[in-house]
């Protein structure tokens, strides 16, 4: 299935399928030296914050996390990442609760249990919180809070994304 | 009224199931509002007759949950268990069962005598869903009625289900929420256990301690932990524990949740139809603009200047009304009542002080109104959501920011405000940093003050700073309290953002005359009694030379023929103006002042300054007209030229004592009435001491370092 690279696991090597963005990112891509169709090793990704670490043609590029969140990449494995890095459109499953205390307590009453399916509506202007919708309800909280549920992606909110050609790519 | 004939209903459901316009329906006007004692949560209680019997209302806080994880769901939980109410109608909202119906499971589990009244049924109409409410009925085993308190429907049959079932005309329904028989096991052998102990299984239901305690509930396990029933108990507890680690790898709370929500979303499964073709909610509609990550921070920030700006702008024209009353009330009693003690007791004791408080009513009545609306229209959720991060950084809950801005108006309704604040922590962090936000009392003093020592291409910038600096005083004090007294309590932000609806003329003028009463019934008791005690320590004792001294002096006038009689009554007021002066610096209020002088002095502040800081704490109004009367001015406001002479002909004073002075009256404790209303909202003594202590500490550093600062750089 088609997955963002921010998604990917450490030490995975994948193909670059597309992007889900504009020409902007597309050249942002090949300024950086990549390109669709380019084979890369993922060998940092600290999940949260800050840029990823690639290896391509044994040479390390640091890719900032927005432009990562849009290269698309093919997986077979199921995508499992914790709730705070999903994008918006998103649609995932409760896999597991680490939450513990008050906290814990109040997202099962809530009905974060597992197996339940979470689609993500927004993110704040600030960035912080998220907005889920669950169960005919949206729900929001902290990414701090989002940081100790584990998801699995179902399915991938590529807005607007639809074909694999693009206009203004040759060939 | 046949005592036996009086239902004790309570009112159970989450938050925005519309439970209070359902109970306002209910009992219409009679109702009254109290405290749940011991916690600020506010309990509302009312009464109808139907058929012949007095049914009392108890409109139980919303909840999503029995558990004790907030003050509400404590409230809740020990009103139903405790009190056994003779019916308990559970409120939810019809379009959104999943979430409400949990709560219905655990009142399932204390088997209270369950009325459902599905709420807001003329949306689930309106966007076609289709529900089987008999077989809703059997799986839940309670009495389920479509309502509606749009249309008004549903109210009546609510009315006749309670009665009915009081009486025994339709049956109790019960049915319990049977688990997985690996948990029902455990269940069952607990059961057995606690029925030994027949004090705690009359008083308690041994199904819902044993349910309880697989879910690890503190509040439960505090209950049997001292019964000698529980060394049995816990032996069958721990090996369910052990078992449900080791056999299915999870834990007993989040297997019993997950089987609650599993039966939950097979009951729905079962007996509601959605249909197809949902086209975009308006609520997504409303929230793509509302919130949105453009616009969302801008819609956010007008929001927030609109209630302040109704609040107080739109409050000042009846505010003015209520003083001029006063005022003219004072007058009318001055003229009627003799000289003495006893006019000046009601005139400037009680009708000042009373007065000084009531003024306050139009500012509270639009600020909670406004506040209701947001509440009720499902805005204020989404205003948390979009400043939280900002707040968030200094421990702070999104929710503090409406009572925080309010503060800068006054911190009366400021504190009122923080209700809205669930977690202690953070409703206690918000009360003790209002203080910091300069309320608009304030304003006259810096106006005077800054507009005396500095030019007046400076006084601006001054005036902007003093604010300034009271806001970031107030986030350090924030950050510092929730890493000290609060360490680690920050209230989870996990909140619904509920549909957009428009809520009810009556519920929002229900709940704004709520507040106003609360505010009134204050005011009537605590604060007159406060009013006259200040009027004492500002006339009390009195010097009898000095009184004879003036009274020898207005005789000496009388007998002067040089004077005509205008002349005559002009050196008259100024003889009355300076024996005030010397009776109130002769008085318990002047002797303070003197007392705390050596307080003050490393502030840079003298007796006089030290006196009228004394005074403002009854109220930051009287800070300037104090300095008027020890003056000997008479009664003046802050752009009195005056006392701004005199107080620039004082070599004492300068620029550094002038900030020293204002960083003072901005950190302290504002005004009397002020600290009444904080003590009701905090709870306990002990905040109220330390609100009392941390602004008067706050303020005495401060003003301190700004003193030595300003003194080093403008000297």
């Amino acid at each position: 299935m088609i997955s963002r690279l921010t998604y990917c696991e450490e030490g995975f090597s994948v193909v670059i399928k597309d992007l889900n963005a504009g020409i902007g990112a597309l050249q942002n891509l090949n300024n950086l030296g990549l390109n669709i169709g380019d084979t890369i090793k993922l060998l940092e990704n600290s999940r949260q914050e800050g840029p990823l670490s690639v290896e391509f043609n044994s040479r390390e590029i640091r890719i900032g996390r927005e432009l990562a969140g849009k290269i698309l990449i093919e997986t077979e494995s199921p995508v499992i990442v914790t709730l705070d890095q999903v994008k918006v459109g998103d649609i995932v499953e409760v896999t597991k609760m680490n939450s513990a205390g008050d906290i814990r307590y109040r997202l099962l009453d809530m009905g974060l249990v597992r197996g339940v399916k979470l689609k993500v509506i927004r993110f704040a202007p600030l960035g912080d919180p998220i907005e889920v919708k669950i169960n005919e309800f949206m729900l929001s909280l902290r990414l701090e809070e989002a940081r100790s549920i584990e998801v699995k992606i179902l399915e991938f909110g590529l807005n607007g994304y639809r074909s694999k050609k693009r206009w203004w790519t040759k060939g | 009224m046949n005592k036996d004939r009086e239902i004790l209903v309570a009112l159970a459901g989450n938050p925005n199931s519309g439970k209070t316009s359902l109970f306002n329906k209910l009992v219409g006007a009679n109702q009254k509002v109290g405290n749940w004692s011991g916690v600020t949560v506010e309990k509302y209680e009312g009464a109808t007759s139907h058929k012949g019997f007095k049914i009392k209302v108890i409109d139980l806080p919303g909840t999503y949950s029995l558990t004790t994880y907030s003050p509400e769901e404590v409230v809740a939980r020990n009103f139903l268990v405790d009190e056994k109410p003779d019916v308990v109608v559970n409120v939810i909202d019809a379009t959104n069962l999943e979430r409400n119906l949990y709560l219905t499971t655990q009142l399932i589990d204390i088997q209270a005598n369950l009325i459902v009244a599905l709420n807001m049924y003329d949306e689930v109409e309106d966007q076609k869903i289709i529900i089987d409410h008999n077989q809703l009925e059997r799986l839940f085993g309670a009495h389920m009625i479509p309502t509606s308190t749009t249309k008004n429907s549903g109210i009546q049959s609510v009315l006749d289900h309670i009665v009915d079932l009081y009486t025994g005309a339709i049956d109790v329904k019960r049915n319990k929420l049977n688990f997985s028989a690996h948990l029902e096991y455990y269940i069952e052998k607990m059961v057995e256990i606690f029925l030994t102990d027949k004090e705690l299984s009359a008083k308690y239901l041994p199904r819902w301690l044993a349910i309880k305690l697989l879910v690890n509930d503190k509040a439960v396990y505090d209950l049997v932990r001292d019964r000698s029933v529980w060394t049995n108990v816990n032996k069958v507890l721990s090996e369910a524990v052990y078992k449900t680690g080791n056999e299915f790898n999870t834990d007993t709370e989040l297997m019993l949740k997950e089987e609650r929500h599993a039966f939950i979303r097979g009951a729905i499964k079962e007996t509601v139809r959605r249909s197809n073709n949902r086209k975009k909610s308006t609520t997504d509609l409303i929230d793509s603009i509302l919130i949105n990550r453009i616009t969302g921070l801008p819609i956010f920030a007008l929001f927030m200047w609109l209630i302040f700006q109704l609040t107080f702008s739109l409050g000042e024209a009846p505010m003015l009304w209520i003083e001029s009353a006063f005022n003219h009330l004072s007058i009318y009693m001055s003229s009627v009542l003799p000289d003495g003690m006893t006019k000046s007791i009601i005139v400037d004791g009680i009708i000042a002080g009373v007065g000084g408080v009531v003024v306050f009513l139009p500012n509270i009545m639009i600020l909670f109104l406004a506040l209701a609306f947001l509440e009720g229209t499902g805005y204020m959720a989404r205003a948390a959501f979009v400043i939280d991060k900002v707040m968030h950084k200094f421990g702070l809950h999104g929710k503090s920011f409406i009572p925080m801005i309010t503060g800068f108006g006054c911190s009366v309704p400021a504190f009122m405000a923080t209700r809205t604040l669930k977690n202690e922590s953070d409703r206690i962090t918000t009360l003790l940093i209002i203080p910091f936000m300069s309320c608009g009392a304030k304003f006259p003093v810096y106006v005077l003050i800054a507009g005396t020592f500095f030019e007046q291409s400076m006084a601006g910038n001054v005036l902007f700073g003093i604010y300034l600096f009271g806001v970031i005083i107030a986030l350090i004090s924030a950050k510092l309290l929730k890493s000290t007294f609060f360490k680690g309590e920050s209230e989870p932000f996990v909140m619904e953002l509920p549909p957009y609806r428009m809520p009810s003329v009556k519920t929002l003028l229900f709940q704004m005359w709520h507040k106003a009463a609360i505010y009134l019934r204050k005011a009537g008791t605590i604060i007159l009694f406060a009013a006259v005690l200040i009027w004492f320590a500002s006339n009390f004792p009195r010097s009898v030379d000095i009184e004879k001294y003036y009274e020898d002096q207005r005789l000496m006038l009388e007998l002067n023929s040089e004077y005509d009689n205008n002349k005559r009554n002009e050196l008259k007021e100024k003889l009355r103006v300076k024996e005030l002066a010397e009776q109130i610096e002769y008085s318990i209020v002047g002797r303070l002042g003197h007392l705390i002088e050596p307080l003050v002095s490393p502030l840079g502040l003298d007796w006089r300054l030290g006196i009228s800081l004394v005074t403002g704490i009854a109220a930051k109004e009287i800070v300037v007209s104090t300095m008027g009367t020890i003056y000997s001015l008479g009664d003046i406001d802050e752009n009195s030229a005056a006392l701004r002479e005199r107080l620039l002909a004082n070599p004492d004073y300068n620029q550094a004592v002038a900030l020293s002075f204002m960083v003072f009256v901005l950190l302290y404790i504002p005004c009397f009435a002020a600290s009444i209303v904080f003590h009701r909202e905090a709870g306990k003594w002990k905040w109220t001491f330390f609100y009392i202590f941390y602004t008067v500490a706050v303020a005495w550093l401060m003003s301190f370092i700004v003193y030595r600062i300003s003194l080093f750089l403008l000297m």
